[in-house]
């Protein structure tokens, strides 16, 4: 363990070398010094690994995988449900459902919907009654109260367009740019 | 991808999107792969492992619970997968004693005359890399090259903070003894 003429080792500096330099360190030219060639020289090699060597390997292993997946359906939900206009029952996805309240989404400017899950709340067939959970980012500075109204009618526009539609919860989850919970609510009609 | 784009990707993906989730793979396939190579040593068995993420992931997306936990949930599930397939290919895994580790010299093989032997740059610093004990590599990749916090690599790791914290730090000191 090699220690440095102000007495610290070459350890206590690489434990730390992510954090910024501390008050001794500020002050000493021998940690300053050390500090700066443990960061050249790992500095070296993360550029190797970092290489754009690899890139095409990358980019085929993207496309090998993309080609296995792709025959790889995930399983949908589908949901039996009166028409709005005729009352005829037809069968409908939970993707095509949530692609209508995408749609909906897409005019807005206070709100990004980062996810959506849709479930029929009835037991009896044809489904009248749904919960739509959306997990959105805000985009403006706009508050809670006044996306969550937007939110509701995206939904009942996305989802009542054409199926008849009893009841309906919205569950919403509100997620800072990192993904971290800032809220939730319910709302409903 | 910045992180807002990214957050409705996760989210596109977990409702199924196909499209949404061809982004992530083509987004996420080269920092997975340097994950994976700080497991084998070899390209060839980092991809192989790679590809095996990429459909467990797909086939697990509704599992997720956040959009914000995606890379940390990805990077565990690679960690699995990684010493699943270790194990099963009875693949030499190298047990990491910390205490053991610390304060010794470079091994031999670490050394700039064995190093100097290999093919190119890039190659020559993975194979640095892929010289460390497995679980210093790992958090190295984790930490330095893919710009994770401790707190996230510590949860990938299923580890202390301050574990991976001295990993790094161990990890560094043998670089720089076998590059200098």
């Amino acid at each position: 363990m090699k220690t440095l003429p102000c007495g610290r080792t070459i350890e206590d500096i690489l434990h730390k070398l992510d954090d910024a330099p501390d008050l001794h360190e500020l002050e000493c030219h021998w940690c300053h010094q050390e500090r700066r060639r443990l960061k050249d020289q790992t500095t070296i090699v993360l550029s190797h690994l970092r290489g754009e060597d690899h890139t095409a390997d990358s980019t085929d292993l993207a496309s090998n995988v993309l080609s296995k997946i792709s025959n790889l359906r995930p399983m949908q939900r589908t949901w039996e449900a009166p028409l709005r206009e005729t009352g005829e029952v037809v069968r409908i996805s939970s993707s095509e459902i949530i692609s209508r309240i995408r749609q909906q989404f897409s005019y807005s400017h206070k709100a990004q919907l980062n996810y959506t899950e849709v479930k029929a709340t009835d037991a009896k067939i044809p489904h009248v009654q749904w919960l739509v959970r959306c997990t959105v980012s805000m985009l403006t500075e706009a508050t809670v109260q006044q996306i969550e109204g937007e939110i509701l009618e995206y939904v009942q526009a996305g989802l009542g367009a054409e199926l008849l539609v009893e009841r309906l919860r919205v569950e919403i989850t509100i997620e800072d740019v990192h993904g971290e919970i800032l809220s939730y609510l319910e709302i409903g009609t | 991808m910045d992180a807002l784009e990214q957050l409705a990707i996760v989210g596109r993906s977990r409702e199924g999107d196909p499209e949404a989730f061809g982004m992530l793979v083509s987004d996420l396939t080269p920092s997975l792969r340097r994950y994976c190579r700080s497991f084998f040593e070899n390209w060839q068995d980092a991809d192989d492992a790679v590809q095996e993420v990429w459909i467990k992931v797909w086939k697990s997306m509704h599992t997720l619970q956040q959009n914000g936990a995606f890379k940390t949930w990805l990077f565990r599930m690679t960690r699995h997968v990684c010493l699943d397939r270790i194990r099963s290919s009875q693949n030499r895994v190298q047990v990491v004693d910390a205490e053991e580790f610390s304060g010794q010299p470079a091994p031999e093989h670490l050394s700039p005359e064995y190093l100097a032997v290999q093919r190119s740059e890039v190659e020559r610093a993975w194979s640095i890399v892929a010289k460390l004990p497995s679980t210093l590599g790992q958090a190295f990749v984790l930490v330095c090259l893919e710009g994770m916090t401790y707190e996230q690599a510590a949860t990938i790791a299923n580890t202390s903070e301050s574990t991976i914290r001295g990993r790094v730090a161990r990890a560094r000191k043998a670089i720089i003894e076998a590059v200098s």
